[in-house]
């Protein structure tokens, strides 16, 4: 019972706020309207609407899709710290983090949603009552683990909040376990999606032992860019405590991840280039164009570029502790890389196709205003939930102590977080 | 790798209860519905369907665990959504794999002189959408002397043909022994026929379209739209894993014409073709042609060393 | 770095006296080393020389230095000679391959527009001279094996309506396939055998081919090019890519060298 009216007193957290919180939640709903809208289109029409064909087959929605995995996975740079390492820090924060891996995980699950053909029959991926191919299929153990991987993220914050809520500690040995799981679970998750693409015999430009930690590594410096800029919103718009030590481990963890990244991107570079088989024709087609098409070497070198600026200012100790040119650093390694993970590795994949085609690939209208509606959803789910959890961990929503009903109790509750002196 | 018919990897009594569950889904789903929709006669509203038969489409299971009922009702949908959509009576039959019989294809690249017979007559044959673009078969202008792909020449359209210093490649899904598609898929739409096609339950298929990136000949085709098919044009002569007409959403490939060729007849474009390159027939009969050209001839696969085992062979006349 | 009195030293390294007395034995030693090498080295010169001299005995005879000689290869005709030369048998008809699939051909003789050529070449004395024939109402160009035969040899001076092999069989305007595999019996066992020409209707079951001519006039067999089918389009809604050249020059051209001018202007 008291379980409802925390969930109850949750919902009612989010629905509360200033004009500010309203103004943002409706430009967040408006633009998700407006993806909906455009996805009711795609549906009538079929994907014909996209810019994707028989040669590039997948486009811009599994680019986003890659690139949010990565964030979703990076949610495990704070789990480790906080319960591995204890820091008191970075635990204040971590339930923030475990939310926002809830929403890039809705969200990569979208993007796959408005990919398929025929998403009325959806159902046919449940197992028994449809028919999974587990273990054959690498998409069948994606969904396995983005939905475990949902479940973990929702099951921990929703225990420990729901604690709070009741104003007692969690019961760390009982959720310990789960968080060690989540941790793995992470991992995997990425590297389950890093391996879709890599177990492709016929697309060379994939079929490279180094996805996978290509993968990690530039989801650990994407996810904390995001983790480090939402933070510094949090605290610049609600007055829960982020301290700066969280965002110096995040920005050193980033700054590491960065420089393997490059390091890995040019491992690959030279592997392809000193010798330059056939199966260098899409990395020379990203890169330098191939028989002069070069729809994308503009994105890619941009996305170099900007990585470069990203992990120069990460390297210098100065510039990573100033606040400005660590937040032009996050915002251009955030963008590098999902240039060059999401676009800038989904479509080199079909270029050349198998039969030696060129055929290039932009991604309509139609396909950006549905991407845009679900990272606005993706917002909107992260802006709820944190609302709710700032709202629990501040110690103001509490359970009515003593009564089976549960009430709002304005400011009388213990918060489980303390207020910055 | 499950690819009988009635196979199954379940408790024998699940597949009884799944297939209870969804039958007494779609039975509540066609009573609402026919409540809802009061007592005037049925409405083609839904994507060219009417409710029952959508909701029979929605319902149905996997084609490796109908029951024949299932099949029957399935293949009456198919022939009153044809007729709903193009206006043209079809028939559309299940037709089984002989036993005893593995398909091989070998192509004559001495004989092949490029004309594209053979993905006209296809797609003629199997019902591919006008509007969505849809070729099983794509022939490449090569370079003689090389077999470098990258090279290849997909949109040739000379005066004549064949074009002096060239060679003429024609490919399809090579209905692999080791089909990298079938382990891609999630659902298990596509599968490995006893007669070694590599079949798609085309109402199974859910169009994720990672078969497509798994296929290393670009053989296999997705429907970005609803196939637009003249009504003069369409072949009524139809089987459930073949040429039926095809809903958007799908992916869809060359399928060596399961409605012919499990009936012994030849496969479109071994009939179109006008030069007799293409040989089809049964890899277990040692006196077959396929055999004596695959023991005799200079034989070759595509992207061999992927180890997919393709059952599609080119030789040569030496 | 040089080498001195057999000791390697360092341009400016120490003297002897720091290495102690290593260096003194060491030069005693390096002295009867060198004569040693020297010797060594000339015996394995002396070696290879008389190797080179000597040719390798080879399997099979050398190049002959004037015809007449042995050849320098195998011979072919060598293979597995029989000790005793086979005894003489009565004349074989052609049959075809045991092991072909039975076929049944598609009979054309309806379609011959002339057929029985005998209601005319009965009134016209039989000419086995090769000549250009004038006034023909049936087409009488060969354009079929450049000069070697002519149209007596495939059709049957006495009886029009037959060919005849060279064995002066009579054979039947639906079997003509059997003159073709006189010349061309290794097309012809691939027909036989399936890997040549175009079976019809079926994959199993009866076998029906084409014959020869239905593919190949005889007359002129050569296959003439013609306009391919359509291009395939591109997905609708998508514009096709600008044709883009892939002609790759080959090795040859290039190391495509300007060729001097030859004196007679060649």
């Amino acid at each position: 019972m008291t379980f409802l009216h925390f969930l109850r007193d949750g919902v009612r957290e989010m629905l509360r706020g200033g004009r500010g919180y309203w103004i943002w939640l409706g430009i967040l709903a408006a633009l998700f309207a407006f993806g909906a809208l455009n996805y009711i289109g795609q549906l009538r029409a079929g994907l014909v609407v996209t810019g994707m064909s028989d040669q590039v087959s997948w486009g811009f929605y599994i680019a986003n899709f890659a690139f949010l995995v990565g964030i979703a996975a990076a949610a495990v740079l704070l789990v480790i710290p906080a319960y591995i390492f204890h820091r008191k820090d970075v635990k204040a924060v971590v339930l923030l983090g475990e939310g926002m891996a809830v929403a890039a995980v809705i969200m990569a699950m979208l993007f796959v949603l408005v990919d398929i053909g025929r998403p009325d029959r959806a159902w046919h991926v449940i197992p028994f009552i449809g028919r999974f191919n587990f273990p054959s299929s690498l998409l069948a153990w994606d969904i396995v683990v983005l939905n475990g991987y949902l479940a973990l993220n929702l099951l921990i914050p929703t225990y420990v909040h729901y604690c709070h809520y009741r104003g007692r500690e969690p019961n760390l040995t009982l959720y310990f376990p789960v968080v060690v799981v989540a941790m793995f679970w992470a991992i995997s998750i990425h590297t389950v999606t890093a391996f879709l693409f890599s177990s492709n015999a016929a697309r060379p430009f994939w079929n490279v032992a180094l996805l996978g930690p290509r993968f990690i590594a530039s989801a650990f410096a994407s996810g904390p860019a995001l983790i480090i800029l939402t933070l510094q919103v949090i605290r610049r718009v609600t007055d829960y405590p982020v301290s700066q030590s969280v965002i110096d481990t995040l920005a050193l963890i980033m700054t590491v991840a960065m420089q393997i990244s490059l390091f890995f991107v040019g491992a690959e570079l030279f592997t392809d280039f000193y010798s330059e088989t056939n199966h260098a024709a899409s990395m020379h087609y990203l890169f330098l164009g191939l028989e002069g098409f070069s729809g994308l070497r503009l994105w890619i070198w941009l996305a170099i570029a900007l990585n470069l600026v990203a992990v120069t200012i990460l390297s210098i100790h100065p510039l990573r502790r100033r606040m400005l040119t660590l937040n032009i650093a996050c915002v251009c390694g955030f963008l590098g890389i999902w240039l060059e993970k999401g676009m800038g590795l989904v479509i080199p994949g079909f270029i050349p196709t198998p039969l030696g085609e060129i055929f290039e690939y932009v991604p309509t209208a139609t396909e950006f205003y549905i991407a845009i509606g679900i990272w606005a959803f993706g917002f909107l789910v992260f802006t709820l939930l944190a609302k709710a959890s700032i709202a629990i961990e501040l110690g103001r929503v509490r359970a009515s102590p003593g009564q089976d009903r549960g009430r709002m109790t304005a400011g009388s509750g213990v918060p489980a977080v303390a207020h910055p002196e | 790798m499950d690819d009988e018919r009635k196979a199954s990897d379940e408790p024998g009594n699940f597949s009884h209860y799944r297939r209870k569950f969804l039958k007494g889904l779609g039975t509540v789903g066609v009573a609402g519905g026919v409540a809802a929709a009061g007592a005037g006669p049925a409405r083609a509203a839904w994507g060219g369907s009417t409710f029952q038969d959508a909701l029979g489409d929605f319902f149905q299971d996997h084609y490796q665990r109908m029951t024949p009922e299932e099949m029957k009702d399935a293949l009456a949908r198919i022939e009153r959504n044809a007729k709903r959509r193009f206006g043209v009576d079809i028939t559309c039959v299940d037709t089984p794999p002989i036993p005893g019989v593995v398909f091989g294809y070998a192509l004559n690249i001495s004989k092949c002189k490029g004309y594209r017979d053979c993905v006209h007559g296809c797609i003629k044959e199997n019902n591919q959408g006008r509007d969505s673009q849809v070729q099983y078969i794509r022939v490449l202008q090569m370079d003689k002397g090389s077999m470098n792909l990258e090279k290849s020449e997909h949109y040739y359209a000379p005066e004549s043909v064949p074009v002096e210093g060239k060679f003429y490649l024609p490919v399809q899904c090579m209905q692999c022994d080791n089909p990298p598609c079938v382990k891609a898929c999630p659902v298990g739409a596509t599968w490995k026929d006893p007669d070694g096609i590599v079949v798609i339950d085309y109402n199974w298929c859910i169009g994720c379209r990672y078969c497509m990136a798994a296929c290393p000949y670009w053989a296999r085709h997705f429907n970005w739209t609803e196939p637009q098919i003249p009504a003069e044009e369409l072949n009524p002569v139809t089987n459930y894993l073949g040429n039926r007409p095809r809903p958007k959403g799908v992916v869809e490939k060359c399928h060596f014409c399961t409605q012919r060729t499990r009936k012994g007849r030849q496969p479109a474009c071994m009939e179109a073709c006008p030069t007799g390159a293409r040989v089809f027939g049964n890899l277990l009969d040692p006196d077959s042609e396929i055999r004596y050209i695959l023991e005799h001839k200079t034989v070759f696969r595509l992207k061999e060393e992927l180890g997919t085992e393709p059952k599609f062979w080119y030789y040569t006349d030496a | 770095m040089h080498f001195e009195s057999g000791v390697l030293r360092r341009a400016n390294c120490e003297t002897d006296k720091d290495m102690g007395t290593f260096p003194r034995r060491l030069h005693i030693g390096t002295q009867v080393s060198k004569h040693l090498f020297a010797l060594v080295c000339a015996l394995v010169l002396a070696a290879g020389a008389m190797a080179a001299d000597t040719p390798a005995a080879p399997d099979t005879p050398a190049a002959p230095a004037e015809p007449g000689k042995a050849p320098a290869h195998r011979q072919l005709r060598l293979n597995a000679v029989p000790d005793t030369p086979p005894a003489p048998t009565d004349p074989a008809t052609f049959s075809g391959y045991t092991q072909a699939p039975p076929f049944k051909v598609v009979p054309q003789k309806d379609k011959l527009t002339f057929y029985p050529c005998s209601q005319c070449h009965k009134f016209m004395p039989p000419n086995p001279q090769p000549r250009k024939l004038e006034g023909a109402p049936h087409p009488a160009a060969l354009q079929h094996g450049n000069g070697r035969i002519w149209c007596l040899n495939c059709h049957l001076i006495d009886d029009r309506d037959f060919l005849h092999t060279v064995r002066d069989q009579k054979v039947d305007f639906d079997e003509s396939y059997l003159l073709c595999g006189q010349c061309h019996f290794n097309r012809q066992k691939d027909w036989y055998l399936g890997g040549h020409g175009k079976r019809v209707y079926n994959w199993q079951g009866e076998r029906m081919i084409y014959s020869c001519t239905h593919c190949h006039d005889p007359h002129d067999p050569v296959t003439k090019p013609r306009e391919p089918s359509k291009a395939p389009p591109v997905r609708a809604g998508l514009q096709p890519m600008e044709h883009s050249d892939r002609d790759v020059p080959r090795v040859w051209e290039r190391h495509a060298v300007k060729q001097p001018e030859k004196a007679d202007g060649r």
